[in-house]
Parts: structure tokens; C-alpha cells; sequence
């Protein structure tokens, strides 16, 4: 897992896999670097494969914790099986996603 | 442990039937390890790629399930699946020793903020029966996901229609933009221009209503609106607005003017923090919700007229400061207009001054005034604060000592006529002038002056100077003032130097003086050195760098200098 600071933004990559597994590893590494300067955050699922409802639930947090400071979370190129269980739990609404 | 095997079916048919065995203590790791172990088996058996994801999440789902709620007392709860691929199907039956649970009658999607509550909603979703049996000591969930061969290709034709759909959007989005900009530059006005943008938007997405509104101070205003009559602002358009997130709605909608089964989105249109307003569509019909497609299609045009909208606001804030400049350039056409023109000498008596605005206008003024037969009455103020207020107030000061001329030559009672007549606006306004008013009367042989406030004014004569300091506070501050008339002899040659704060004032980028002492000095100085007004002008604009008009100055800078020599009385 990948994350890095640019100016208000954090970029999270290098995630093939998003399940019960590592779902709560996501979510304390990136709040931790979650500092006040911090505004939106950027999720690249381009390599991500497989997400379950823990990995979503995960995402929703961290959607939570950006909009709190009127941000945005945003998955970047997500695969086509990410995008369909987005859409299939209507998620595709929540978030911002930038083919 | 795993094991695959092939087996014919009940009824004696040749038929493939593949199955898959898996068991292990319920763990995430293990939950993980069975779900990616049922993806390979999907796609070993040759079934396609969405079979593969749809079990890997089931089990996944399933076995997590165990996982997280089937361990009790420290007692480890074992797992077993058994996958079978039938030709029509695949069957899972999945048993477990946890305590289990009650497998609710309908599983429906908690609220889009909830973290969790979705893993039955998606067993629930990718599979076409359900069986789950609790028991003691083991629970069995059995699920079935049919499959058949048409559909694979129904899939693909789905497929091929949803992509041309959308590039058939992308292209109307793109053509009906370049049309739109081109209509945004003949455009009678925001509203007829946002009123076409929107029956296009209303007729592209199928949408049986439109209501595009923009905020203005705060509130959101109907800019334009199609197939529907205006209506107030719903709760959602509100809310929409005011987070920046999109709404959808379906059913009834308190407010609306139309029947209840309704379904639309809401989308809210915003730069950086600022609120510019939202667009809601809609359709009669709420089985039929619009689709990603459509809400893209949306969302782009929202994100046009955003730009639009910036657009028409930055030229009419540009317009506003162009119009601000040229009555500010008025203003100080103005305010120099007032400053005496430069003056012939009288018995003896010569003056000058210079004033220098920290903005092109500000609320320094002097006056400069012949007495004939006598010599000269001089007047120097300084209004607080900068701009257009002190301008005008320093021109409203400026004609109160001018309406009191019988008194020039009595700078005192002049001072004290002034200062009662302004005290009542200066108080409600909030304001004070510091004002210094003096007469060099060759008749008496002496100088007068009367300072409310301001700057000493310095007398030099031979190498002597001195310093004739306020003792009364400004104009603006008592009602009732008194103030006392200080008088200097002309026993000699005499320069006289009264000046605003600015010459003092350190924050001037422009060379100025550190104090009134320094000041004193210098003048003393180039007092010895130059004999005429225009002589000490020319040397202390020098000394201030008067001519660096780069350099800005934080304060206004005003003087007054006069000489004169002494006659006989």
C-alpha cells in the first residue's frame, strides 16, 4: 500500500485486494496520515481485483472523514468488477469516480 | 483441505458435474483463502469471468461472516464448503459449527453512510435461491447461482448497447456544449441562456421536468425551469447546495407542486466553497430512475453553466472595478483640484506646500490664503483614516475654516468656530481631524498659530528653531473646545515648515523621517542653506525621494513652507 501527500491531497494506490482482511489496515494508515492540511483523498483502484462489503465499509469511513472538511473522496480507474459492485450496492453515488 | 472432483448426476445422464470440497477453522485469512480458492475452481471449470468475481465475493461475504461471528467461549468454529457446477447452475452449501443466526426475511441496502451491513444484502443479490438452516452444533447456508449460455451472449449485447449509449451521451454531451458556447456569447441574459441550457438537458435525459436555480445572497433563486411551474426551493435542493453532494429522490417530495410517484437527482454546482447553486430533474414515472449515463450527462452540463456562471460574475465584477476606478480617479481629480495653485508673494510674505496621497486620494489638505496687506493664512489637516471618507471629510474641513474668514488673522477663535461647527458630525462619524491654522502677519511683525491635535509646526529663524506643539486634541473630540493662540516675533528671517505625520511616519517606503526631532534638524539645516520657499521644497522633496513613484507611502504626505523677511510695522 502506497500513500502519499500532494499538497491537500492523499494518494492511496497499490492496493490489489480489499477485503475483511485489510480493510481496518487501510483505515488507520490513512487517517494517521490524515493531518489538518488534508482535504480530499484519492483511491487509484486500478490494480485493485477484489473488494468485499469490509473493503466498501472502509471506503465509506474514509469518505466520512473527507467530507467532514468538505472534501472528496475519489476511486481512480477502477476495474470493471469494482465498478459493478459499486453500482450493485449504489455506491457509485457516494463516491466520486474518475474512470 | 480441498479435493475437486467429476461425478455423473442423479439420473444417469452424462452430464459434467464438477465439485470443489474446502474445510479449515473459520479465520479472515481462511475466509480469504476459500474465496480465492472457489475463484480459481469457477474459472478452472471454464465459466467466465463475472461467475469467477460474483462467488469469490459470496464466499468471501459468507465465510467472513463465520469468521467474524462464529467463534464462542474461545470454541473455534470450523468451515466446510462444497461447491458443485451443474450445467445449469452452480450450488454452494456451506455449513459451520458457530452459534448462527436468523436469516432475515428481506435484506435490504442500509443507508449509503452506514460502514457495514451489506454482506447479506450481497449474497442476497448475486445468487437465485437461499436456503439457511440453523441447528445445534451446525448451521447450513445453501445457495445456487444459475447460468445458461444465452445469456452470455444477452450479457454482451447489454454490454454493447450500454457502451453505445454512453458514447452516444458523450457525444451529445460534446456537440450540445459547442452549441452552447457559441449561444453563451449572444446571450440576452442569464436566464433565457440558462432556460435553454435546461430544456435541452430535460429533452437529452428523457427528464419530464426541470429546475435549474442559482444562489443569490445566500438563497437559492429560480433561474429557469422546464415542464414545471416554479415552486420553492425543496429541502433537498437546500441540502444539496449547501454540502456540495448530490440528492435523489423517488416517491412523493413535500413541496412539489405534481403527483407523488416522482424519481430525479439533485445535483449541486459550486466553485471551491462557494455556493452557486443546483439542478434537479425528474421524471413522473419513479420506476424509471435515471441511469449513470444520464446522471453524467447532468453532471457535465451542471459543470458547464458553473463555468459559465463564473464567467458573467468575474465581468461583472470587472465592470464594477473599472466603474470604482473612474470615480476614484474623479474623486482625487477632485480632492487636487481643492489645493491652493501656487501663488504670488504677499508684503513679503511667500508660500508653498506639496501634498502626496498614500492612495491616489487621502485625507491630507492645506490651504493656503493671501491676506492682502497683511501676508498669509495657512491651514494644514489631516483627517484620520485614508480613501474616500477622509477625502471627503478633509473638503467638508476645508470649506468650514474658508466659511470663518473674518477670523483669519485670529487662528484661535478660528480654530474654535471649526471645531464646534464639525464636532457633531465627526462624533457620529466616528472621526477627528487634526488641524494646525496660522497667520504670518507682517502687520503685528509676528506669527500665529492654533493647533488642534496636529504635527508642531517649526519656526526657524537665524539658526534657532522652535517647535509650536499642539496642547489641545483634535477636531472632532471636545464639543466645547478652547485653544490657545501661540505667537512667535519676525524679528528675522523667517521659514516656517508645518507638515502632516507622514513625513514622520517609518512605515513609508518612500525615505521619510524617524521623528520630529530629525526632522527639526534637518530643517534647521537646509533652512541655513536656502533662503526661498521653492528653494526648501525642491530640497525636501529630494530628501523624501519624491520622484521614486514606485515606492508607496503608508501615509499621506503634506507640508506647508513659508518665508518671509521682516518689515517694518
Amino acid at each position: 500500500m502506497n500513500i502519499e501527500t500532494i499538497e491537500k491531497q492523499l494518494k492511496v494506490s497499490g492496493i490489489s485486494e480489499l477485503s475483511a482482511l485489510n480493510a481496518r489496515e487501510l483505515k488507520s494508515e490513512v487517517i494517521k496520515k490524515f493531518d489538518s492540511g488534508i482535504v480530499d483523498i484519492d483511491f487509484d483502484a486500478s490494480e485493485l481485483s477484489f473488494i468485499d462489503s469490509s473493503g466498501l465499509g472502509a471506503l465509506i469511513s474514509l469518505q466520512k472523514a473527507t467530507s467532514m472538511r468538505n472534501g472528496l473522496l475519489r476511486i481512480i480507474r477502477p476495474s470493471e468488477q469494482t465498478q459493478q459492485i459499486l453500482e450493485l450496492t449504489r455506491l457509485h453515488r457516494v463516491f466520486e469516480i474518475v474512470a | 483441505m480441498i479435493r475437486t472432483s467429476t461425478s455423473q448426476d442423479s439420473v444417469g445422464f452424462q452430464r459434467l458435474a464438477r465439485s470443489w470440497y474446502w474445510e479449515a477453522e473459520a479465520t479472515l485469512e481462511s475466509a480469504r483463502e476459500a474465496s480465492r480458492g472457489i475463484r480459481d475452481f469457477i474459472a478452472d471449470v471454464g465459466l467466465p469471468l463475472d461467475e469467477q468475481t460474483a462467488w469469490e465475493l459470496l464466499v468471501s461475504e459468507a465465510a467472513n461472516n463465520c469468521a467474524v461471528h462464529g467463534a464462542v467461549l474461545g470454541r473455534a468454529c470450523k468451515l466446510d464448503l462444497l461447491v458443485t457446477v451443474m450445467p445449469e447452475k452452480v450450488m454452494l452449501r456451506m455449513g459451520d459449527t458457530g452459534p448462527g443466526f436468523e436469516w432475515p426475511d428481506t435484506t435490504d441496502l442500509p443507508d449509503e453512510t452506514s460502514e457495514s451491513g451489506r454482506g447479506l444484502y450481497l449474497i442476497d443479490t448475486l445468487t437465485d435461491a437461499r436456503h439457511y438452516v440453523r441447528a445445534k452444533g451446525r448451521n447450513v447456508l445453501e445457495v445456487e447461482r444459475l447460468f445458461a449460455t444465452p445469456a452470455v451472449l444477452e450479457d454482451q449485447e447489454e454490454t454493447l448497447r450500454t457502451m453505445t449509449e454512453e458514447l452516444s451521451s458523450c457525444y451529445e454531451s460534446l456537440s450540445s456544449i459547442f452549441h452552447f458556447i457559441s449561444e453563451a456569447r449572444s446571450a440576452d441574459s442569464l436566464e433565457s441562456f440558462a432556460s435553454r441550457l435546461l430544456d435541452h438537458l430535460t429533452l437529452c435525459t428523457s427528464s419530464d421536468f426541470g429546475v435549474l436555480r442559482v444562489m443569490r445572497d445566500g438563497k437559492l433563486e429560480t433561474c429557469a425551469l422546464s415542464g414545471v411551474e416554479d415552486f420553492s426551493p425543496l429541502g433537498i435542493e437546500e441540502e444539496s447546495a449547501r454540502d456540495f453532494l448530490d440528492r435523489w429522490f423517488t416517491g412523493m417530495q413535500n413541496g412539489f407542486p405534481h403527483g407523488p410517484t416522482l424519481t430525479g437527482i439533485v445535483h449541486p454546482f459550486h466553485h471551491h466553497e462557494l455556493e452557486l447553486g443546483s439542478i434537479m430533474l425528474g421524471r413522473y414515472d419513479e420506476s424509471l430512475p435515471f441511469n449513470a449515463v444520464e446522471e453524467n450527462m447532468i453532471r457535465t452540463f451542471a459543470e458547464f453553466f458553473t463555468q459559465h456562471l463564473l464567467g458573467l460574475q468575474h465581468e461583472q465584477a470587472a465592470i464594477e472595478f473599472r466603474v470604482a476606478q473612474r470615480e476614484f480617479e474623479l474623486a482625487a481629480e477632485i480632492q487636487r483640484s481643492l489645493l491652493p495653485p501656487e501663488q504670488e508673494p504677499e508684503r513679503g510674505v511667500v508660500a508653498t506646500g506639496n501634498c502626496d496621497s498614500a492612495l491616489s486620494i487621502g485625507g491630507d489638505f492645506y490651504d493656503l490664503i493671501p491676506i492682502a496687506g497683511k501676508g498669509y493664512f495657512f491651514v494644514l489637516g489631516d483627517v484620520m483614516g485614508k480613501g474616500v471618507a477622509a477625502s471627503m471629510m478633509a473638503a467638508v474641513t476645508r470649506s468650514a475654516v474658508r466659511s470663518h474668514a473674518e477670523v483669519y488673522c485670529q487662528p484661535a477663535e478660528l480654530l474654535r468656530r471649526v471645531s464646534e461647527q464639525l464636532y457633531e458630525d465627526l462624533d457620529r462619524l466616528e472621526m477627528f481631524v487634526t488641524l494646525v491654522v496660522g497667520m504670518v502677519d507682517q502687520e503685528t511683525g509676528e506669527i500665529r498659530v492654533a493647533n488642534a491635535g496636529h504635527c508642531p509646526v517649526l519656526v526657524t529663524q537665524g539658526k534657532a528653531t522652535i517647535l509650536l506643539e499642539p496642547e489641545n486634541p483634535p477636531v472632532g473630540i471636545d464639543p466645547r473646545p478652547q485653544y490657545p493662540e501661540l505667537s512667535v516675533k519676525i524679528r528675522e528671517s523667517v521659514k516656517i515648515l508645518a507638515f502632516s505625520d507622514g513625513l514622520v511616519d517609518p512605515r513609508n517606503k518612500r525615505k521619510s523621517f524617524q521623528d520630529e526631532h530629525e526632522l527639526a534638524a534637518w530643517w534647521t539645516e537646509a533652512s541655513g542653506n536656502a533662503g526661498h520657499a521653492d528653494e526648501l521644497k525642491k530640497l525636501l522633496l529630494n530628501h523624501l525621494e519624491n520622484d521614486s513613484k514606485s515606492a508607496l507611502i503608508a501615509d499621506d504626505q503634506t507640508f506647508i513652507i513659508i518665508t518671509c523677511e521682516p518689515q517694518p510695522i
